[in-house]
């Protein structure tokens, strides 16, 4: 009787598989367990067939999850079809996967793609890690509901948090309760995880600037810096979109390059900061060697470029530095090129070089005769005929 | 390699010639000699100058298996490329050749090496190759790789027309990030999301577009993906997802518009984010066009045909150096039998007839017999061959129409697409050298081609574009094409209702837009424009006009009460009319030029039958074939608004039902945002 007690625990703990989406839902509802899914393809998908056959079908250590396999084949029959029905096989974006979902059928999370690792040792440990936060998404929304139901604030705002801590999917409805009970937001949470995509901000400010509601952006984006909630790399993006309004304004051009260097400085190696360099660079900067020239670099007249993105030490050897006109209806004409180390000149090459469609002579040569501590290259050069082109600088050791 | 085939080879190229009437290798005896013909003698030289050279040489030779992939799956180039590079991969790999999928990838990359005319990139290619070796023995790759053919797999290997898509960072990040059963590759396009200005407010016409961006992801897909792009973007990430699945596609231009095509199922080509027949393939192993495409694929999928034929042009090839001509054509001849989908087939017999100055039965026997093998399902490819290379030699005792008779008469259809018929006609044209001529010629023509609902319609808005300016022959040939469409007298605006009537809806049937529009828009002046929107007060929804520029399909068109040179106007603010017959279920579709993010539609009823404009079903999809209903109308008011702002769908083709009774509209307005 003991050991018939112990099977029945066991049984009750132990994870549901069901052969079908529709009773799956119905298991999940009625254990209230969340429901694990591998999206697989037997007739298409070979690595899904591994995976299935090496770590799915295996006892796998999970409990309390309603586990069903959806076999989305390449040639479906009816057969298919029952399994399948009213799963949208469309939010499966890459196979395999496995996905969560609570048990009235909204998604957790999926796990696929880059974040599910070809080792099958390490898939079984991944997928038990996702296993338990489904089941943990399923306890927060259960407190959450329990405690709105008593009125309790406190702890739906507790629970809710949770569910953004666990930096799955978060419904929206999630986002729209916290808001509604939890305007103030204080440690920011709701509104870090309500951010979004980043074009959508940013975007959005160029657009109310064009739309000559620049000034709404700028508060509204600095209010939001002032709120000192965001991550790094959320704030990287604010100081974007703020370049973007005052880049789009008239007269702005300062502002808009500190905002941009602010982004990169704020999160360098982010996407948001790495693009606010860049922007600030091919907008504002001088001429460089990641950039190279623009229409605005060019005058009429020979002037001093001083060339930014050199490598911090320059070693001894011959370097060379190449003018290659890109686009635009106007070359580039240089008539030297320097390079120094500090204020001590090192290396030089004098000679009238062009480059357009016709290149002649747009090669420099430097002979450095020793390590260059504090490189520093100067050029002068002019647009050939007009300030209509941009190029590239390529700098090189032989 | 055997002497005595080297030996053959250096007497035929000192002209010194075997003995008459040597006997004719088997077929693998002639795979081989075709080897021998096809390396040259400098290639093979440079290879039995080493141990490794010789044995390759010996193992490709005595592997008619390996010999048929490399000769008779489309066509070959620069042997001087093809042959070492397959070398280098060979001796990489000496277990290749008896691992059939990897050897036929290798020779399929070879085989497109070789097409590319450098071996600059040899290294790219070589590197593509491995790829797909390591994928696939990791199973990283779609099942369907494995049943592929050469001919097949040279589309993987020649990558795409943007070379950063295909590179190896973006195989990687594609077969791991968008893996999907092969037919959903059709909407892999929208993983990235449709943007004409990045997030700083750039155009992606410009150079600004990505430059934010540039080094922050490791692959241009994943760029793609994340910051966005429009067409040219999204049909490389459809494309190169699929190929990097292990899954044939391309890209292809159309007009204004970057598309691209896969094999959603086995060998069977679909195109994809498309918006036109008038489509140039960026990648392509025969020619650069859908028809070309779908042929070769058919051709291909008959691997005894294709080999049968390819053992014929060796004998062939084998008999005319031998000097025996007359065995070399009937050897061609039984070529042409063997697999009539193969143009090359057809353009090798051609250039022995110049070559060997055959006479006007020879040429007219040998386009009877093209015609009749291939037509009625690929007229333009027989056209191609025709003009390409028997058409001078045809010339030469008939005329044009004479020439184009035989074509004309099996002409029903397009085939598997639309396509620039109006080329065949321009030549005829050119051929005309009189007043008389070209006006006989526009009879003729209109005879010929005016009953196919298909040819017929672009047939008369090509003859309308070449009566323009002449009007004796304008009056000649309207009043022909009267007589033709069973109408007598009336003038012009008579010739334009029934041009309209019968063609607009041909056209629409047949997803012939331009067609559609330019018949449409002739038509209008037909009737008066109806009272705007603003003068309605009707709102209408954010956005652009969607179906402007569209066609219109209905249940059962040209029925008693519809009118259906009003057709056009009915997806414009001039508005029109058109009424489905009584039905089950009668209906009318919506196609949209491109494709659009809805924001909502105007629907303008004909008053006076409430009842028949209430409950209609609004459905959208993006293929044509896949729907999804978005909206019904709930009232029987003659103006109604379906509101999509929430929803905003994707759709390319909107579709309206009701059970029971009919649908009769002055205007369908679609209204949303442009997604190509």
């Amino acid at each position: 009787m003991f050991t018939t007690l112990i099977c029945c625990l066991a049984a009750l703990a132990s994870p549901k598989r069901e052969s079908s989406w529709p009773a799956a839902l119905i298991a999940a509802k009625e254990t209230g367990w969340p429901i694990i899914a591998l999206a697989h393809g037997s007739d298409w998908c070979v690595r899904g067939e591994t995976l299935k056959r090496s770590v799915w079908d295996r006892h796998m250590g999970l409990d309390k999850v309603v586990l069903v396999a959806l076999d989305i084949r390449e040639s479906p029959d009816e057969r298919d079809a029952e399994v399948l029905e009213g799963f949208d096989v469309k939010q499966v974006r890459t196979f395999p996967a496995f996905l969560a979902f609570e048990p009235d059928g909204t998604r957790i999370a999926t796990l696929g793609g880059e974040s599910l690792t070809l080792d099958l040792e390490s898939t079984r440990t991944e997928l038990a890690t996702f296993s338990a936060a489904a089941r943990k998404r399923v306890l927060l929304q259960r407190q959450a509901r329990t405690a709105a139901a008593s009125g309790n604030v406190a702890a739906e705002v507790s629970a809710l948090h949770g569910v953004l801590d666990q930096n799955l999917e978060v419904p929206k409805s999630v986002l729209e309760r916290l808001e509604e009970i939890d305007p103030a937001d204080a440690g920011g949470k709701r509104r870090r995880a309500s951010f979004g995509h980043f074009h959508n901000l940013v975007h959005g400010a160029v657009r109310e600037t064009r739309q000559g509601q620049a000034q709404d952006a700028i508060n509204r984006l600095q209010g939001m810096l002032a709120a000192d909630v965001y991550t790094p790399e959320q704030q990287a993006w604010i100081h974007n979109a703020l370049g973007s309004v005052y880049r789009h304004s008239e007269g702005k051009d300062e502002l808009a390059e500190r905002h941009y260097k602010m982004a990169h400085t704020t999160a360098p190696e982010t996407v948001a900061g790495k693009a606010g360099r860049r922007m600030a660079q091919q907008l504002y900067g001088h001429p460089s060697i990641e950039m190279g020239w623009e229409g605005r670099h060019l005058t009429d007249q020979y002037r001093e470029w001083r060339i930014e993105g050199l490598p911090d030490v320059l070693e001894p050897g011959v370097w060379t530095v190449t003018f290659n006109w890109k686009r635009g209806r106007h070359g580039l004409d240089v008539a030297e090129v320097r390079l120094f180390d500090g204020n001590r000149e090192v290396a030089a090459d004098v000679h009238k070089g062009f480059t357009g469609h016709n290149p002649s002579q747009n090669v420099y040569t430097l002979r450095v005769p020793s390590i260059v501590r504090s490189p520093q290259l100067k050029v002068q050069a002019k647009g050939a005929g007009g300030r209509d082109g941009r190029g590239e600088i390529v700098l090189k050791q032989l | 390699m055997r002497m005595f085939r080297l030996t053959t080879v250096v007497a035929l190229t000192w002209g010194l010639g075997p003995r008459p009437c040597a006997a004719i290798p088997d077929a693998d005896g002639l795979l081989a000699w075709q080897l021998s013909e096809f390396a040259g003698e400098d290639t093979i030289g440079q290879l039995q100058a080493s141990a490794d050279g010789r044995a390759f040489l010996d193992e490709l030779e005595s592997d008619p298996e390996w010999l048929h992939e490399l000769f008779d799956s489309g066509p070959t180039k620069h042997p001087e490329i093809v042959i070492p590079f397959l070398f280098e991969l060979w001796r990489e790999d000496l277990g290749l050749a008896d691992h059939q999928v990897h050897r036929s990838m290798a020779t399929a990359t070879a085989l497109s090496l070789g097409m590319s005319g450098s071996a600059d990139n040899s290294e790219v290619y070589a590197d593509r190759y491995r790829w797909f070796r390591d994928s696939w023995n990791d199973e990283l790759l779609n099942a369907g790789y494995g049943d592929l053919s050469t001919f097949e797999r040279r589309f993987l290997a020649s990558g795409l027309q943007w070379k950063n898509m295909t590179t190896i960072e973006a195989l990687d990040y594609l077969r791991d990030q968008v893996q999907v059963p092969r037919s959903r590759y059709s909407g892999t396009a929208w993983y990235a999301p449709y943007r004409g200005q990045n997030a700083f407010g750039d155009s992606v016409q410009g150079p600004m577009y990505y430059m934010p961006f540039d080094g922050s992801y490791d692959s241009s897909p994943e760029m793609a993906m994340h910051v966005g792009g429009v067409c040219g973007a999204l049909s490389h990430v459809g494309a190169a997802s699929a190929l990097a699945s292990g899954i044939p596609a391309l890209t292809m231009g159309e007009p204004g518009h970057c598309a691209y095509a896969v094999q959603t199922k086995p060998h069977v080509w679909q195109p994809c984010y498309s918006l036109s027949w008038k489509r140039g393939l960026h990648t392509n192993v025969v020619r650069s066009n859908w028809s070309a495409l779908v042929m070769a694929q058919q051709a291909m999928d008959d691997e005894v045909a294709m080999r049968r034929a390819g053992d014929q042009l060796r004998r062939a090839a084998w008999y005319e150096a031998e000097g025996r001509p007359a065995k070399a054509n009937a050897a061609l001849m039984a070529a042409c039998r063997a697999q009539p989908l193969s143009e090359e087939v057809w353009a090798r017999a051609a250039r022995f007839g110049t070559r060997h100055e055959m006479n006007g039965a020879w040429w007219r026997q040998l386009q009877g017999t093209l015609v009749q093998s291939l037509m009625p399902d690929h007229p333009e490819p027989a056209w191609h061959i025709m003009r390409g290379h028997l058409i001078p030699a045809l010339l030469k005792d008939r005329d044009a129409i004479e020439v184009l008779n035989p074509w004309l008469q099996n002409l029903k259809g397009w085939g598997p697409v639309r396509w620039h018929i109006e080329r065949v006609f321009d030549w005829a044209w050119a051929q005309a050298d009189s007043s008389a001529g070209r006006a006989q010629l526009l009879e003729d023509l209109l005879e010929r081609v005016i009953d196919d609902p298909s040819t017929g319609p672009p047939f008369v808005a090509w003859a309308q574009g070449k009566i323009e300016g002449d009007p004796e022959l304008a009056e000649r040939f309207e009043t022909v094409l009267l007589a033709q469409s069973g109408r007598k007298g009336e003038g012009r605006e008579a010739v334009l209702r029934q041009l309209a009537r019968t063609m607009l809806p041909a056209a629409a049937q047949n997803r012939d837009l331009e067609t559609f529009q330019r018949i449409g828009r002739r038509a209008s002046s037909l009737f008066e424009p109806r009272p705007t929107l603003e003068e309605l007060k009707v709102e209408a929804f954010p956005g652009e006009l969607l179906s402007s520029g569209g066609a219109l399909r209905i249940f059962k068109p040209g029925n008693r009460w519809d009118s259906p040179e009003q057709h056009w106007g009915v997806l414009e603010h001039h508005g029109g009319f058109f009424h489905t017959d009584n039905g089950k279920t009668p209906w009318f579709e919506v196609e949209l030029p491109g494709y659009g993010d809805l924001s909502g539609i105007v629907l303008e009823a004909r008053g006076g039958h409430p009842a028949r404009v209430k409950g209609v079903r609004v459905l959208v999809s993006e293929d044509g074939s896949n729907w999804k209903q978005v909206g019904v109308t709930t009232s029987g008011r003659v103006h109604q608004r379906i509101d999509l702002t929430d929803s905003t769908p994707r759709a390319r083709f909107i579709r309206f039902e009701r059970d029971g009774q009919c649908l009769h509209y002055h205007r369908i307005l679609v209204f949303g945002r442009r997604a190509s």
